[in-house]
C-alpha cells in the first residue's frame, strides 16, 4: 500500500471505481429476478391488453373474435400471476437471514393480499349490479392502481427512487386511461404500462444503488466514521 | 488520517466489505455460498480474505446446520460498518471531493 502523494490518488480513483463497481453488481444480483418478472408483465401487458385492444366488442379495431381475444388476455395474466408466485417462493431462499427477511416477507404478502382482496372487491361490486360498461373501465383500473401504490410502498422501504417512480408513473396510467374511457384505455394499457416496466426493468438490471441522504462534509476527524455518500443517478 | 485502512486496502476485501454492507442490513447475514456468488470469487479466494477481516473484527461467521448440511453464515460487524466508512470517507477525502 503507497500513501505516496503522486501515486495515492490514481490508486484511490482506482479502489472507489472497484467499490461503486461492486455496489452496483451486488443491487443487481439481489434484484434480478424481479427484473426478470417486471419483463413478464411487461410482455403479458402488451400482448394481453393489446388482444383486447383488437377484440371484436372490447376494443377499438375489430379483428379478432371476443372470446380469442379473452382467452389470449387470461393466459397472458395467469403465466405472469405464476411467474411472480414462483418469483416470491424463490426470493426465500437468497442466502440471507436476518432481520431485512421479516421486512421482504411482509412486503410479498401485502401484494397477494392486495390482489386477492381486490378480486373479491370486484366480485362484491358485480353482485351489487356494477354496470358492463364501467367494470370494464374499473377491473385494469384497480389492479394496477394497487400495484403502482405497491411500488410507492416498496420504493420507500428499500429507498429506491427509481421504484417510487414506477409507482408514480403506473398511477398516472390509470388514471389517464380511465379518463380516456373505454374502449381507448386498453390501448392505454397495452403500450404505457409496458414501457414503463421495461424502463424499470433495464433499471435493475443495471443495478439502483438506494439513494442516500445528503451528509455534510465532515469538519473533522471525529466524524469520519459517519457516513458520507455522494449524490449519483440511481 | 489519510491513511487507508490496510485490512480493507485491498481489491478482494474491499469487494467483499462493500457486498456485504450493501446486502444486508444489520442483524442480516448471508450464506457462505450466497456470498461467493455475489461477488464471483474462488471458495478459496473468499475464505483466505474473509479470515482476515474476521481477524480484524469487521465480519463474523456462524456455522450451523440445515438439516445435515453444515452451512456457514456470513455477518458484517457493527466495527466493520463503521471500518467501512472510515475507509469510504478517507477514500472520497484523498481523491479531493471530485467524485
Amino acid at each position: 500500500m503507497s500513501t505516496d502523494d503522486e501515486k495515492a490518488p490514481a490508486d484511490a480513483a482506482l479502489m472507489f471505481d472497484l467499490m461503486q463497481t461492486q455496489r452496483r453488481r451486488t443491487q443487481s444480483r439481489l434484484v434480478r429476478r424481479y427484473a426478470w418478472l417486471l419483463l413478464v408483465w411487461a410482455a403479458a401487458w402488451g400482448v394481453g391488453f393489446t388482444a383486447l385492444w383488437f377484440g371484436r366488442d372490447i376494443g377499438g379495431v375489430p379483428v379478432l373474435p371476443a372470446i380469442v381475444a379473452w382467452i389470449v388476455f387470461a393466459a397472458c395474466m395467469v403465466i405472469a400471476i405464476v411467474w411472480s408466485i414462483v418469483t416470491g417462493i424463490r426470493s426465500g431462499n437468497s442466502g440471507i437471514r436476518g432481520r431485512s427477511v421479516l421486512q421482504g416477507t411482509l412486503y410479498g404478502w401485502s401484494w397477494t393480499i392486495s390482489m386477492v382482496g381486490a378480486w373479491f372487491l370486484t366480485v362484491g361490486l358485480q353482485r351489487a349490479g356494477l354496470a358492463a360498461d364501467v367494470a370494464t373501465l374499473l377491473y385494469p383500473a384497480l389492479y394496477i392502481f394497487l400495484v403502482g401504490v405497491l411500488y410507492l410502498a416498496g420504493g420507500a422501504l428499500w429507498r429506491s427512487i427509481a421504484q417510487y417512480v414506477l409507482g408514480v408513473v403506473m398511477i398516472a396510467v390509470v388514471i389517464v386511461a380511465t379518463f380516456i374511457g373505454a374502449p381507448w384505455h386498453f390501448l392505454v394499457y397495452a403500450t404505457l404500462g409496458p414501457v414503463a416496466m421495461i424502463v424499470g426493468s433495464f433499471l435493475l438490471w443495471r443495478g439502483i444503488l438506494p439513494a442516500e441522504s445528503p451528509e455534510p462534509r465532515r469538519a473533522s476527524a471525529a466524524d469520519a466514521a459517519e457516513p458520507r455518500e455522494h449524490g449519483e443517478p440511481s | 488520517m489519510t491513511e487507508l485502512d490496510p485490512v480493507i486496502h485491498a481489491p478482494a476485501r474491499l469487494r467483499i466489505m462493500t457486498a456485504l454492507t450493501e446486502a444486508l442490513d444489520d442483524g442480516d447475514e448471508i450464506t457462505f455460498p450466497a456470498l461467493q456468488k455475489l461477488l464471483d470469487m474462488t471458495a478459496g479466494n473468499l475464505t483466505t480474505h474473509l479470515a482476515k477481516l474476521e481477524a480484524a473484527g469487521y465480519v463474523e461467521s456462524t456455522k450451523t446446520f440445515s438439516g445435515r448440511r453444515p452451512v456457514t453464515f456470513v455477518a458484517i460487524t457493527p466495527v466493520g460498518r463503521a471500518a467501512f466508512r472510515t475507509y469510504r470517507s478517507t477514500l472520497l477525502d484523498l481523491l479531493g471531493g471530485t467524485r
